[in-house]
């Protein structure tokens, strides 16, 4: 693997819950991310999947420091995020950027495009002069495939995509190493949604990016990643190679994620057999003990319930939380 | 011949807006069978909500212009009283949408909003209301369905208020259901198991679906036939193995060239489809999809394509067929 | 490098919607609603009334001619003499200044201290919000004709004090409604973004924030100049607003009161002055109101083809 660029060790986002009496008290903690470890190589993409409440776009914004974290360290570079002063964050900000979901949320209504993309440049002071400053804002805009002539036009003026391209404009004008993507596709209809996937690896080869992209939609973040990481409640349940999540993943959770997405084929469908889960997930306030999954895993076992699964290693860099893959068993 | 359930022929919708007449729904025809399940595709633009919309006339009227016909079981949606459409919503067609939440009330319980079609279409008094009401939540799958009677909205889980939905939907026995991107917000898992629903409950009571959605996954798990939208017209109608086979109309091909393929070998650059798609209000006068057709020539801009082969099962808006598109 | 255009990614396109700035877009739909342009058409006349008044008056308001005193409206006096002979229509003209300078600068003095303090109180949090809301809290606690006579009581009459009594009697709620506005724009994915670039707060807060706090803001500040102005009529008429000789027309009601048998005129006309500029300011409040709801704009303009 390429070195590292993000090393997340054991990344812990906790948000106290107090109660609604007259006197508020904690009575307890969602835990959003409850022990993560994760490196992203220099140039990598790293996909990261899961369904709602599992914490995924909260490690993405606690990476970047967005949130602030309850536990462990991410390094960037060598250096410790998390003991940053804040001018010296500001300063690595320029390093590292983000892309949002929601394209009609994401830039301020108020500003034009040119500003929106132009104000990482005013805050990091990138420019020497204003004409300068336009200038880069063209050539940003130029590489998104939008016109520069569109510079003084406002946000609500574009569909989903042109809008989704704005952001990634802003997110490449200080040069970063890199971008978070927090589910860039998911808002855009399905005829965009492959525009801007090329549109991001492009970048990635033009500029030597590296991303770390975040999806719900599995083939979409398999169609892009190098690696994929599958997170549950709070923890990783597998990590991948794109070529072994093809081959079929190992973790009871992973397979019946992949076992549930549905594949434009129709033999396919009618052929596949589906893994279907029982139940709903539970809640973060209160995982069950040991392996959260064990309450819809058809393979739990006893030491499921008394204790948590550390990752194992299954050579070539995948690793799965099962007990299932202990050589101890 | 099976007999069908629904017989749209002609439909088109139209609003009135401060920047022109929006064109969002040009002469819809299509036929849902008894029992079938029919699923609309299309993106943003394509008219696929609005046209289901327009069928229980669920479109305030005007801005909205709806035209044509839309034959339930011989009698025509669009004409019908407020009473009469009043006595077919909920009852012998049932909507469901995409965001539970905004469906259902949140000050009031499950069990009350269940009870509420049951009492007003069916007639039952209570006591049947409520026990059939925890019926139909054990038929979709909740469990302690007589507990969860009291509990309101809040407390379900996204999958959980959908099945409600789907509950309600079904509670006076309909004829067809229409589910408006029914799945689209829930997790792929809970939409698989939503799916697995509505597929056992077709076939336990002979409902006839039509499933409107962008996804061409979840089309390809659930339909029997297919209906390809694009700005506002109909692009390609087929059984669902010869749409996905075959896939005759240039924008049916080029969308599902463009979807990433899981798999070993694949190329890393998507076929992407060029330009963006149509304003309704600003609609060009020939074929919707020739500015972004890879095939289009200059007829395809002036005249708008007609339906081939209107009779056969299989149908294709383009001025070309496929030997002279793809050789 | 122009790795967009040149691999193939293609054009995005055009834009999907007209050019048109959210203010002009404002204005259009404001000019849509009648109530709001008959509005801002007597506000206009107004305005040109308090610039104007002296140059056009018939007479002066201090023409006393007691020969004519208590004569009803006739050519040569449109709303009649009161008292002391003089013309009501000069004087109610006139009085037009002193309302809406009035109104102006306490709504003006209002947003200089209301609006900083919701911006801290929003965006801060924590014990200065605490401190400085339970202070607007009192103050909206008191009714806001007795909270202006007690500041009156304490400062004195006359015009300045009565700016300021109505200003410190309006300030609370600008506060709370900027707090409100920011408090939600705080969670808003845009400031976010900014933050991940590396913002400051106070770039954040006066790039991000406040730009976008304006809308409700406009709105109360023209429902607040209607309040303003009747709470203006309500300290002249006690006689604690602008002294005489000036005109004002709520001591014009008051001292209208004891004539109303005979020369009812005295108190109708500025009473009418009052009511028609108040329902001028509600009508173009509202109408600023529908215009920058969000909800109100269509769909079809704000999202493009859907």
């Amino acid at each position: 693997m390429a070195e590292p660029l993000v090393e997340i060790t054991n990344l812990q986002v906790h948000f106290p819950v107090f109660s609604n009496g007259v006197v508020r008290r904690r009575v307890g903690n969602v835990r959003a991310v409850d022990g993560v470890s994760l490196t992203i190589g220099r140039g990598e993409t790293v996909g990261l999947v899961g369904e709602s409440g599992c914490g995924k776009t909260t490690t993405g914004l606690a990476i970047l420091r967005l949130i602030e974290p309850t536990g462990g360290t991410v390094r960037f570079d060598g250096v410790d995020v998390g003991t940053l002063r804040k001018d010296e964050l500001r300063r690595l900000r320029r390093r590292m950027a983000m892309i949002f979901q929601d394209p009609y949320a994401s830039l301020d209504p108020r500003m034009s495009i040119g500003d929106i993309i132009a104000e990482p440049l005013r805050i990091h002071g990138l420019s020497d002069s204003a004409s300068e400053r336009t200038r880069r804002v063209a050539d940003l805009l130029d590489m998104v495939g939008l016109s520069p002539d569109y510079r003084d036009r406002f946000p609500h003026e574009f569909s989903g995509g042109q809008r989704q391209r704005v952001g990634i404009a802003r997110a490449l004008a200080t040069e970063p190493d890199f971008i978070v993507c927090d589910e860039p596709i998911a808002a855009l209809d399905v005829s965009i949604q492959a525009q801007v996937m090329n549109l991001l690896e492009d970048l990635q080869e033009e500029l030597g990016l590296t991303y770390l992209f975040i999806a719900h939609d599995l083939s979409a973040v398999q169609h892009l990643s190098d690696r994929v990481a599958v997170m549950y409640l709070g923890r990783l349940a597998e990590v991948a190679e794109r070529r072994r999540v093809s081959e079929g993943l190992k973790h009871p959770y992973a397979e019946s994620l992949l076992s549930a997405v549905p594949i434009p084929d129709p033999v396919v469908e009618r052929t596949r057999i589906r893994i279907l889960l029982e139940g709903d997930v539970p809640s973060p306030l209160n995982p069950p003990s040991g392996c959260r999954f064990r309450t819809r895993c058809r393979y739990a076992i006893d030491r499921c319930a008394s204790e948590e699964p550390e990752l194992q290693r299954l050579g070539d860099g995948h690793v799965v939380a099962c007990h299932l893959y202990d050589p101890e068993e | 011949m099976t007999e069908q359930v629904l017989s749209v022929d002609d439909l088109t919708v139209s609003f009135g807006t401060r920047l022109g007449r929006a064109r969002v729904v040009n002469g819809f025809s299509y036929d849902v069978a008894e029992g079938e399940t029919v699923a609309i595709v299309g993106e943003s633009g394509s008219g696929k909500s609005v046209s289901s919309l327009a069928l229980l006339q669920l479109l305030p009227v005007p801005p909205a212009r709806v035209e044509g016909k839309a034959l339930f079981r011989g009698d025509d949606l669009l004409t019908m009283s407020d009473a009469e459409i009043r006595r077919i919503r909920g009852n012998r067609i049932a909507m469901i949408f995409q965001d539970p939440m905004t469906s259902l009330n949140p000050v009031r319980t499950i069990g009350y909003q269940l009870i509420e079609p049951l009492a007003m279409h069916m007639g039952l008094d209570d006591r049947a209301a409520r026990a059939r009401a925890a019926e139909l939540l054990e038929i979709v799958g909740i469990p302690s369905p007589g507990d969860r009677l009291d509990d309101y909205p809040h407390q379900f889980s996204g999958g959980m208020r959908q099945r409600v939905m789907i509950a309600m939907g079904i509670a006076c026995n309909p004829d067809l259901l229409i589910a408006d991107e029914a799945t689209t917000a829930l997790d792929v898992t809970t939409q698989a198991q939503i799916l697995e629903e509505i597929s056992r409950l077709q076939e336990y009571m002979g409902l006839a679906v039509i499933w409107i959605t962008h996804d061409l996954g979840v089309v390809a798990g659930i339909a029997d036939r297919v209906v390809v939208l694009y700005g506002g017209s109909i692009m390609e109608e087929a059984p669902i193995d010869d749409l996905f086979a075959q896939r005759l109309h240039p924008y049916t091909r080029a969308l599902l060239a463009s979807l990433p393929k899981p798999g070993l070998d694949r190329p890393r650059r998507l076929e992407a489809i060029p330009g963006l798609p149509p304003n309704p209000v600003r609609l060009p006068p020939g074929c919707p999809f020739a500015p972004r057709c890879t095939h289009a020539v200059e007829r395809c801009f002036s005249e708008k394509p007609e339906l081939r082969n209107p009779e056969s099962s299989h149908r294709v808006a383009c001025h070309f067929d496929a030997g002279e598109l793809y050789g | 490098m122009t790795p967009g255009i040149d691999q193939g990614v293609g054009d995005a396109g055009e834009p999907i919607a007209e050019h048109r700035s959210r203010a002009r877009a404002t204005v259009d739909t404001v000019l849509r609603n009648r109530l709001a342009v008959a509005g801002l058409i007597v506000l206009a006349l107004l305005v040109l009334a308090a610039i104007l008044g002296p140059t056009i008056a018939p007479y002066d308001i201090n023409d006393i001619n007691v020969a004519d005193r208590l004569t009803g409206p006739s050519t040569a006096h449109w709303f009649g003499t009161d008292e002391l002979g003089r013309d009501v229509f000069s004087r109610v003209l006139i009085g037009a200044r002193v309302s809406l300078l009035v109104g102006f600068i306490a709504v003006g003095i209002a947003l200089i201290v209301g609006v900083p303090i919701g911006l801290v109180s929003g965006f801060y949090g924590g014990a200065a919000d605490s401190w400085l809301m339970r202070m607007m809290d009192i103050l909206f606690a008191l009714p806001a004709i007795l909270l202006a006579i007690a500041i009156l009581a304490v400062l004195g009459p006359g015009i300045v004090n009565a700016m300021i009594a109505i200003g410190i009697v309006y300030t609370p709620i600008f506060a709370r409604i900027t707090r409100g506005s920011v408090l939600t724009i705080k969670e808003s994915v845009f400031v976010r973004a900014a933050r991940s670039l590396g913002a400051t707060d106070g770039r954040i807060l006066r790039t991000h924030i406040l730009p976008n706090v304006t809308a409700p803001i406009t709105v109360q500040a023209s429902l607040s100049l209607a309040f303003a102005i009747l709470a203006e009529a309500a300290l002249s008429f006690l006689g604690l607003g602008v002294q005489p000789p000036a005109p004002a027309w709520g001591r014009m009601l008051s001292e209208g009161r004891g004539f109303f048998e005979q020369a009812p005129w005295m108190a109708i006309f500025p009473g009418v002055a009052i009511v028609i500029t108040v329902m001028a300011f509600n009508f173009v409040g509202d109408g600023l109101r529908d215009a920058l709801d969000p909800q109100q704009r269509s769909v079809i303009e704000s999202r493009g083809a859907e």
